[in-house]
């Protein structure tokens, strides 16, 4: 059972079923016991009627013998309806029947013995095989001081005896039967309403469900565009409707990011493959321009260019998982930069640039070497190439407060404003719109961002004057911390 | 046909230019939006191929101050910038056609020949006169159903005529229209090129199709009966 209509719908018409049944019974079973009850009361009355019409006499079992107690039943002074409905047996004290009704003709009641002044009640069989109740009293019969005026009343010495009087219980009996047939109507009858509101509860209480699943596959296209209107729905759905309206403006937004770098990236490809194109239609229409040759060294030139372009984006793809970086390394700042720094080292000769490096010898970064050896290439060849001829780069460290170093990258004089530093880090974001110079793609920080935030680093740029900062840090250090 | 190609990717520059060049236009280049802006200030280029973004002066801007300063030469933007934005934006600027790179060769050929043709007016690139026949698509030349052979700046130098063929055409447009902004050609080299010309259209038996009118320029029209 896999709907939540079901489910509810098992659960509660099952228990509405137990329910009915259950309290059906206990009220039959009440009833019953309370009918019973006052039935065996009459039966008591009458076993204590019929003990007490029982007394015992002087008498003398041989004329001559010693006089001793009789039990005589003084029937006649019974009430005459009370002993023409009852039947019954009195047995003496030796288990012989002393009397019986009439009405009980060749029958008898069976023969119980119970404690003296106790009771016992049983189900029996009638005459005409009526259904009957019996109540079992063992008594002593009385001693009346009148019968025994002028004689020793212990000579009386009344053994016990027990008294069986029953009643036909077909009257008791159909009136529970009338009431179980009552009973079981009632309990049907309340049943089937029961379980009518149940089921009419139980859609009327899913109907937000309901609505918010015809939302859902009214949907067509982009569900990430959609919002749903979870305006009057019950307090336990709001936060299902805020939750999944939230999930989707991030997906949104995830999804225009990655659109918006999938544009990005496509743009950063069309110029080269405008060139190649290009080249080889006009080498081919006019193969007396000889430009054929240009065009297949110039093929080469883009493509190691579209290849960088295509390296860069795989590390910023791949550079977001930190499980592509070793754990646990710290990153030795020094080789690394001199490293670096003899990869751009033509570059910085060729332009004139002075670059002043100022390290603590042992400075390390709590990160994986390969990571850092990458953010830190990115961050030299990118001053180098935005550093105009004759201008300067800084490059030095701090011990931070996580025992860790802070490494930062200075160079300038830079053409920047201050609005120019939060999108330093945006991938292919250039100050000028140009794509001429194709040696950077525009993704040199934008890695050096992602992958600083893979392996636990903090990355942040800072404009003073016409110089730009760049530190690279734990996420513990604290900026001041630098020398 | 005098064009102004803007464009800051140097390979691209190289390519294009010498593949229109050897269709038999005049071409100039700007590597960026500053240069474009002076070149087309300076010259009635015919087409304007425009790059859009460009150093120093992004070509929407340099779009916008051309036609600010009432220049109407035709403008085709030529950009790597493909959404519908860009391009509505590109021709509310004032530019006459947009293509996207990377894009065929052919069909920039063929976008800069209808500007040409829109320039002048006309809408069929075979253009007839008398018994000449210009198939400015082609790039070929039929006098009375026979194949001329002409040279490249013949051909642009008819051409050019022919767009404008019963107006008197000055030496200085001719010239203007037929080399670029570096070429410096001979002060007699128009007159030779139109005496060339001359001889290859006309038939000895036939009347004038080009006539020069001394002090004024040249005019190619129908010979009178």
């Amino acid at each position: 059972m896999n709907s939540i209509r079901g489910r509810l719908l098992t659960i509660l018409l099952s228990g509405l079923a137990l329910l009915l049944v259950g309290g059906g019974s206990i009220v039959f079973g009440i009833a019953r016991a309370g009918l019973v009850r006052q039935f065996d009361d009459g039966l008591d009355a009458r076993a204590h009627t019929i003990a007490a019409l029982i007394k015992v006499e002087p008498c003398r079992e041989t004329p001559d013998g010693p006089i001793v107690g009789c039990s005589v039943f003084e029937l006649g002074d019974a009430p005459a309806a009370t002993m023409r409905e009852t039947f019954f047996v009195v047995w003496d004290h030796s288990g012989r029947v002393a009397k019986r009704s009439g009405n009980l003709g060749d029958a008898t009641l069976p023969a119980n013995t119970p404690a003296e002044g106790r009771m016992r009640f049983a189900d029996v069989a009638l005459p005409d095989d009526l259904p009957g109740r019996a109540a079992w009293h063992a008594f002593r019969p009385r001693v009346d001081p009148d019968d025994w005026e002028g004689l020793d009343p212990d000579l009386a010495d009344p053994q016990v005896m027990v008294v069986g009087a029953a009643l036909d219980r077909s009257a008791m009996d159909a009136a529970l039967n009338r009431l179980l047939g009552t009973l079981a109507g009632a309990g049907a009858v309340i049943g089937i309403v029961l379980a009518l509101l149940l089921v009419l509860g139980i859609r009327w209480g899913l109907h937000p469900l309901d609505r918010l699943r015809a939302q859902l596959e009214s949907v067509e296209g982009d569900i990430h565009a959609r919002r749903f209107d979870g305006g009057d729905a019950p307090r336990e759905l709001a936060p299902v409707y805020r939750e999944l309206n939230g999930m989707l403006e991030r997906v949104e937004q995830t999804l225009v990011r990655e659109r918006l770098f999938a544009d990005a990236a496509a743009h950063e490809l069309r110029t080269p493959l405008a060139e190649l194109r290009t080249a080889a239609e006009v080498a081919l229409r006019w193969p007396d321009l000889d430009r054929a040759e240009p065009a297949l060294r110039e093929a080469l030139v883009i493509g190691n260019e579209m290849e960088r372009l295509v390296d860069s984006l795989l590390l910023i793809s791949r550079g977001q998982a930190a499980a592509t970086w070793a754990r646990g390394a710290a990153a030795p700042l020094g080789p690394i930069v001199r490293g670096c720094l003899e990869r751009v080292d033509d570059s910085i000769v060729a332009k004139g640039l002075t670059v002043d490096v100022t390290l603590n010898g042992a400075a390390t970064l709590g990160a994986p070497s390969d990571a850092v050896e990458i953010i830190v290439r990115n961050l030299i060849s990118n001053a180098v190439h935005y550093t105009p001829a004759r201008g300067s780069i800084l490059i030095g460290n701090g011990q931070g407060t996580g025992g860790g170093a802070a490494l930062y990258v200075e160079n300038g004089p830079v053409e920047l404003d201050a609005a120019d530093v939060p999108r330093l880090f945006e991938p292919f974001w250039r100050r000028e719109g140009a794509r001429s110079d194709r040696r950077h793609s525009g993704l040199g920080l934008a890695v050096v961002d992602q992958i600083a935030r893979a392996i636990g680093l903090r990355v942040e740029a800072e404009l003073a004057g016409d110089r730009l900062r760049i530190r690279l840090a734990n996420s513990t250090v604290a900026p001041d911390g630098e020398q | 046909m005098h064009l102004l190609l803007v464009e800051d990717s140097r390979r691209l520059r190289d390519s294009i230019t010498a593949g229109l060049q050897r269709c038999g236009y005049a071409v100039d280049v700007a590597a960026d939006g500053e240069a474009g802006l002076r070149y087309a200030r300076h010259n009635d280029y015919d087409v304007i191929v425009l790059d859009l973004m460009l150093p120093k002066i992004d070509g929407l801007t340099v779009l916008q101050r051309l036609r600010e300063e009432g220049r109407d030469a035709h403008v085709l933007i030529l950009t790597a910038r493909d959404g519908v934005d860009d391009r509505v934006n590109g021709l509310r600027h004032g530019a006459d056609d947009y293509l996207v790179k990377p894009y065929s060769f052919s069909e920039l050929l063929a976008r800069i020949e209808a500007l040409v043709r829109r320039r002048y007016g006309a809408k069929n690139p075979v253009i007839t006169i008398g018994p000449l026949t210009i198939d400015t698509s082609a790039r070929t030349v039929m006098r009375c159903g026979e194949a001329v052979e002409l040279s490249r700046r013949e051909y642009a130098l008819l051409e050019y005529l022919a767009y404008r063929h019963g107006q008197v055409v000055e030496r200085r447009e001719i010239e203007d229209h037929l080399y670029g902004e570096r070429d410096f050609p001979m002060s007699n080299v128009v007159d030779r090129i139109v005496c060339t010309l001359r001889k290859k259209i006309e038939a000895t038996d036939g009347g004038q199709l080009l006539t020069t009118r001394r002090g004024q320029g040249y005019v190619l029209e129908e010979p009178a009966p």
